[in-house]
This record gives structure tokens, sequence and C-alpha cells, in this order.
């Protein structure tokens, strides 16, 4: 009997241990994603070479300092990657890829808002983020990570994302 | 002069035509493989390379479309961009691997049944049993992000390589039968000139009409053979002509001689035999050529002529003559002298035998009686000197024996003469004459002993039995005293001597023989004297006395002046002189037993000079 119980308890020390196995595993695609867009993402002139490329993170959700974690020593186009954590409050113009991270839904309207036209490429895992004119936005679907991507908001934006990337992910045209 | 045996010429062993087709054929089997070899060769590294080319051009393009997908990890979309590949059927693998180095997403092609390794090959590429695999890496902005593996079967390209070859193939076999068709025809333009030689030369050769020419030819090379050709036939045809010649010469030489001719072939057989030499055998030469010359040698010589037949043809000797017995038809013998000389060809063997057969039964029979004589000859002379020693040992025996009874005898007369003279106051007149007589006889009994004395000297020198009784001699004392003794003598002859000398001219001789040499010459001196004077002269010339003695008297002839110093010879006739002729023998005979010498000169009716020469130093034994 005892031993059942053993038994019982491992398997769902198993599966709880998957459960967040399967998040942190989560927030490693999500950096991994944010560093890629990083360097497959071209932003118009006037930024100057050798500057950082700054990587911003707004919100709840910190990815547990996995994109810390994996930029580390990398450079993208010889210019060096640099994690921010900021509050929606705070000023985000340097910013050059901002994640906004299981925000409010008008937190994440006041961001947009406040984006306009900027070239700052704008990723989030709100479910709502395309169609409020965001541009890159995170889903889950057959129990994978995926992307879609708001063409018309970046080509506003004056950001270009390599073609390549386009085809892993679901377009709003 | 047609090109008659032109297939002759095919089936004796290769020609010249099939060689020059096999060269021709060779060398265009030869050039068009190498060509093909290289076409090949040179066809498959391009193929290769295009090959590679292409896959590292199609891998590049799947590697820089998967990135996205390596990227974000999304393996569905990987897939969907390598199903990209069915549109290249030659693509049997297409692998993506990610940055772990794990395998990301595969195509197979739908017939190929191996499915990709889980872990990733290594990058590069590998030609390996008409496949091609390549790897490369996915590499982004410096990153790794992963890697693509491809395997190609290059199907195209040996499907290229294979229609090549196969044209390659057809086009060889094409060039080899038009080069065949194209050697068949044109070769007679070459060969044709010299088949056209080679056809000449067989029948000249065959013919032996050295005097036909082979024609010009317009080919430069075949010109230069065919002048060389027909020079030699200038120097053959020549040469020819003085073979000819020399031939004719040969049978002449060989055919009319005056003595035998013959060739004998290894075999010992009659080759050829010239008329002389049948006349001599007696055999005609059709009956001699079945002959061997062992057929009519006498059987006493077959030893002898076998062997020198065979050193002959063994290089031993070169030539030879010997005298030989042979025996003619009709059965007598024959005595020959044959010379042999080897005739060799051109590589040093002997082929025959030439030889001269000279009759020498003539000869043999003159020189068989001229021995018999000179047998008879010898026998004659032998017989004589036999008689002639028996005569001197006669001599010796009777003059001996004569003198035996004569001494007593001697002794005899005197005592008689000594009595009558004791007795004579009281002989009477009658028996005065009784002495004289006895006086006569003692003067004549001094005579004989005096000549059997000389016919024993006689004997003693003729037997070189002289025995010299030697002692110092004044020869010029000896000659004065000789002179005295004989002065009743000489003035009773009517000669005048003069003696002229050196004085003590003293020599180691015998003196009695001494004496007699003096006494012989001088009392010839007077007796062939003639009554003039004499002149004697003892001198010393040179170490050696020289006793002269010259008369003016009737002197001798040169043939008898040769011949004095002879036993029983004297100058003038017998009659009126009287005497044995030894005189000048026993002269001589002393003489040379001293080692001196005595020589004679002389003139008919003028007189003679007689000298002898005697060493005044001899050796005392």
């Amino acid at each position: 009997m005892f031993f059942y119980t053993k038994l019982l308890l491992f398997i769902y020390g198993l599966f709880s241990m998957q459960g967040l196995a399967g998040e942190a595993h989560e927030s490693e695609i999500k950096a991994t994603y944010i560093y890629n867009f990083a360097k497959f993402t071209e932003w118009a002139a006037g930024k100057t070479e050798n500057d950082p490329i700054n990587l911003c993170i707004m919100g709840k959700g910190s990815l547990n300092g996995n994109l810390e974690k994996l930029v580390v020593g990398k450079t993208v186009k010889n210019r060096p990657l640099l994690v921010r954590h900021i509050s929606p409050s705070d000023e985000f113009n340097f910013c050059h890829i901002l994640f906004i991270t299981f925000p409010e839904s008008d937190e994440v309207l006041n961001v947009i808002k406040k984006l306009g036209s900027k070239k700052i490429l704008s990723v989030s895992d709100y479910s709502e983020f395309i169609e409020l004119g965001g541009q890159i936005r995170f889903f889950v679907a057959e129990s994978k990570v995926k992307i879609e991507i708001n063409l018309p908001s970046l080509e506003k934006a004056g950001i270009k994302i390599d073609a390549r990337v386009l085809n892993i992910a679901k377009i709003k045209k | 002069m047609k090109m008659r045996n032109l297939v002759s010429f095919r089936s004796k062993g290769p020609s010249i035509l099939s060689k020059l087709m096999y060269v021709i054929m060779l060398t265009v089997v030869v050039i068009l493989l190498l060509t093909g070899f290289v076409l090949s060769f040179n066809e498959w590294s391009v193929f290769r390379k295009i090959s590679y080319h292409s896959i590292s051009t199609l891998s590049g393009v799947i590697g820089d479309n998967s990135m996205a997908a390596l990227a974000f990890d999304d393996a569905k979309v990987g897939k969907e961009i390598l199903s990209a590949l069915r549109s290249e059927p030659d693509v049997l693998l297409g692998c993506l691997y990610s940055k772990n180095r794990n395998l990301f997403a595969s195509y197979i092609r739908s017939d190929y049944l191996s499915v990709c390794s889980h872990l990733e090959p290594e990058h590069g590429h590998i030609f390996d049993k008409g496949m091609l695999s390549f790897s490369r890496p996915i590499v982004h902005d410096n990153e790794y992000l992963g890697s693509f593996y491809m395997l190609s079967d290059m199907h195209l390209f040996k499907d290229r390589l294979k229609l090549y070859f196969y044209l390659l193939t057809s086009f060889l076999m094409i060039a080899v039968l038009v080069a065949y068709a194209m050697a068949n025809r044109l070769q007679h333009l070459v060969i044709g000139p010299v088949l056209k030689l080679a056809d000449t030369a067989k029948y000249i050769s065959e013919e032996k009409q050295y005097s036909l020419r082979a024609e010009k030819s317009a080919d430069v090379e075949i010109d230069v053979l065919v002048t060389s050709f027909n020079r030699m036939l200038d120097v053959i045809q020549e040469r020819e002509q003085t073979i000819q010649e020399s031939e004719e010469q040969f049978r002449a030489a060989f055919d009319l001689a005056a003595v035998g001719h013959l060739l004998l072939g290894p075999d010992g057989k009659f080759l050829r035999v010239n008329p002389e030499l049948c006349k001599i055998l007696e055999y005609s030469s059709e009956e001699l050529l079945e002959l061997r010359f062992t057929d009519i040698t006498h059987p006493d010589d077959f030893k002898g002529s076998g062997d020198v037949f065979k050193k002959i043809f063994q290089k031993e000797i070169n030539s030879i003559s010997l005298e030989k017995r042979y025996l003619t038809k009709s059965g007598s013998v024959i005595w020959a002298i044959v010379s042999a000389a080897s005739i060799r060809d051109s590589s040093g063997t002997v082929t025959k035998i030439i030889s001269v057969f000279q009759n020498i039964t003539e000869r043999k029979r003159a020189e068989r009686e001229r021995d018999r004589l000179l047998d008879f000859e010898r026998d004659a002379r032998i017989e004589i000197e036999r008689s002639v020693h028996v005569r001197d040992d006669f001599l010796a025996i009777a003059s001996h024996e004569l003198r035996t009874p004569i001494t007593p005898l001697k002794i005899y007369l005197a005592m008689m003469k000594n009595i009558l003279i004791k007795l004579e106051p009281d002989l009477i007149k009658n028996q005065k004459t009784l002495v004289q007589t006895c006086i006569n006889s003692q003067t004549q009994l001094d005579s004989l002993e005096k000549l059997i004395e000389d016919l024993l000297s006689v004997t003693r020198i003729s037997a070189g039995r002289l025995q010299l009784a030697r002692t110092d001699v004044n020869l010029s004392l000896l000659v004065a005293h000789v002179l005295n003794r004989y002065a009743e003598v000489s003035s009773k002859a009517g000669c005048k001597i003069n003696y002229v000398c050196d004085e003590n001219v003293i020599g180691y001789w015998d003196p009695l023989r001494i004496e007699q040499i003096v006494i012989n010459i001088f009392s010839n001196a007077l007796k062939y004297g003639a009554g003039n004077p004499i002149e004697v002269s003892v001198t010393k010339v040179n170490r050696k006395a020289k006793f002269v003695v010259l008369d003016h008297g009737i002197g001798m002839t040169r043939e008898e002046l040769s011949k004095i110093f002879q036993k029983f010879e004297r100058g003038g006739s017998v009659k009126s002189f009287g005497g044995l002729g030894l005189g000048l023998f026993i002269t001589k005979g002393y003489v040379t037993a001293h080692q001196g010498s005595i020589y004679a000169e002389s003139k008919l009716h003028e007189g003679s000079i007689f000298t002898v020469e005697l060493p005044l130093e001899l050796e005392r034994v």
C-alpha cells in the first residue's frame, strides 16, 4: 500500500516537474526568438554602428533571466546585445526590441500608442496584440510556440524583417 | 614485268603490306583510344566538378532557406523547405541538423531505402561508389545554426557519361572501319613500287638475267633503292663476266695441261678430271667421275694418302706434295707426284681439293737404274781399296823379308873383301879383279838396301806408322855435309853446286829423315839437272827453316808437276830415268810428319824449284 502511494507521488512529481520544465522551456524559446529577431531584423539607417542593441523586457514575466543568459558575449553585426528590464511608465525610446509580457490590456494599448511609428520592434504574448497594432505575437499551437507577424505595422515603422522568418510565421497582411 | 606474284608474296610470312596495314590500324586505334581516354577523363572530371558545384549551390540555397526554421526551431517548416528537393531527381537524401547536431528535418527520395543518420555527419564532400555526399554548416551572422547534409547518386552525370561512352565507342569503331578502308585503298600507292622492284629482283635472280635493270620510280626513297639496286646489278654483271672469264681460263688450264688435273670432293670422289689424267690412268672421264681416289690408289699407299686427305679437309694442312703409286685401269703401277691444295668457301670450310698429278714412272725407273750403277761402282771401289791394302801389306812384308838376308850378305862380302885385301900382296893379277868384283857387289848391295829401305818407308807412310826420333839438328851443316858427300857425284854429272845458307838454322827434328829429305831433293836435281848449275839455299824465314833447291834442267809439264808427290810417279819416262818413283812420295811423307810443307814449281825445259819449309819451334812433347 505504502509502495503504491509512493509510486503515485513519484508519477505526480514527474508531471509537475514536466509542467515546470514546460514553462521554463517556453521562456527559453521566447528568449531565443527575441534573440533571433535581433538577428533577422534590420532597423533602417540612423542607428550608429557599434552601439548596443537594446532588448527591453516590460511586464510581469521576465523570461526568468533566459534572455540575459542567451545574449552574454553575443553580438549582432558587431553590435553587443543588452537586456533592459523596464516598467510601463518608463521611457523606452532607446529600445530596439520591446517585449511586453503578460500585460494588462490597457497597458498594452498605452504602450502601442506610445510606440506609434517609432523604429522599435514590438513583441508580445498578448493574444490581441496584432489586432491592437502590435508587430509580433507569440502564440502556442500544437504545443509549440509560434509567431504571428503584422507586416503593415512593420512597414509603417520602417523595420525590415528577414524574409526567411516570414516562412515560419503566421502573417497578417 | 607485271606484278604477277602479289599473292605469292603475301603467302610467304608477314608481308610489308600486312605490316603496313597493321601499323596504320594500330596507330589509328591507339590514337582513338588515347583521345577517347583523354576525353572521357576530361568529361568525367568536368562532370564531377559540375556535380559538385550544382550540389554545393543547391545545398547552399536549402541551407540558407532553412536558417529561420533552424533558428526558430521549426522542424515542420524545415521539412517543407526540404521537400523542394523533390524537383531534383539526383538527390537521394537531404538532412537538416540542428545546432546541437541532432537530426532536425529530413527528405528521402521516395524510391530510396535508407534514412538520414541521427547524428550530424562530418562537413565536406565525398565521392564514393558513384555517389556524392555533401555536408555544409549553416551559419548566420557568425552564429552556427546547424548543418545540411545531402546525398546525390549523380544520376544525371552517369547517364551523360554513359551516352558519351556509347558515342565514343561507336565513333571509334566507325573511325577504325574508315581507316581500314582507306588504308586498304591507299597502301598500294606506297607499297606498289616496292613490290614492283621486288618482282624485278626475283625475276633477275631466278632467270639470272643480270643485264636487266629495274625501272626508275617517282618516289624519292624507292628511287634511291632502285638506283642502288641497278648499281649492284652493274657490279654483279661485271663480276659475272670476270668469273666467267676466269672460269674459262681455269677450264683451259685444267683441261689442256700436260699434267693430270683433278678436283676431289669431301667424300673422296672425283668431281672433275682432265684428259691428261684420263690418259695416264687409262680410264674415260665418265668412268673416273664414278670413282673415288682410293679406288685407283696402290694398296700400299692407302693409309698415307687417306691421312693426308683427312688432314686437308680438317684444315690441318693447306697444301701438300707427295709421291705415291696408282693403279691404271689395266692394273699397271704408276708413280706420280701429286700436289694437292684445299679450296675453301667464304666461311673457310674446305669444300674440295684441287690437285696436280704428274706421272713420274719413267723418272722412277731411271732413278732405280742409276742406283743400281752406283751400287756396282761402290762395290768395285771397295774391291780396289782392298787390293791396294793387300799390295801395301805385301810390300811391307816383302821389303822386311828382303832386308833380312841383305845384312849378313853385306857382312860376308865385307869379310870376303878384307880377306882378299890382306892377301893382296900375294895375289896374282886375276885375284885383284876379284877384289874389284867384291867392291862392285857391295855398291849394288847398297842400292838394293836403299831400295828396300824406300819401300819400307813407303809402307810406313801409307799406313801412317812413321815414327820420328827427334833431336836438335843444324840444317845448314847437314846440307853442307850432304853436298860434300855428293861432291864427286856432282862433278861427274857436270853440275856446279852453289850453296847459300844462314848460319845455324837449328830445329828439333829427326836427323835421319831430314837428311833423307835433303838427299832425295838434291839427287833429283842432279838426276834431272841436265848438267846445269844447281842452286841450294837454307834460310830462316818467319820461324821456319826454308830449304830451296833450284835446277836448270829438263823441267816438267803442268800435268807431271801435279803428280810428282804421288806413289810410283816421276818426271820423265821410265826408260830414261831409273827408280821406283817413290822418292818424292817419301819426302813429302817425312815433311808432313814434321808438320812442314813441300811444294814444287817447274817449267818444261827451264828447270824446277823445290821448296821445303820446316817449323823451327815445335812444341817438345
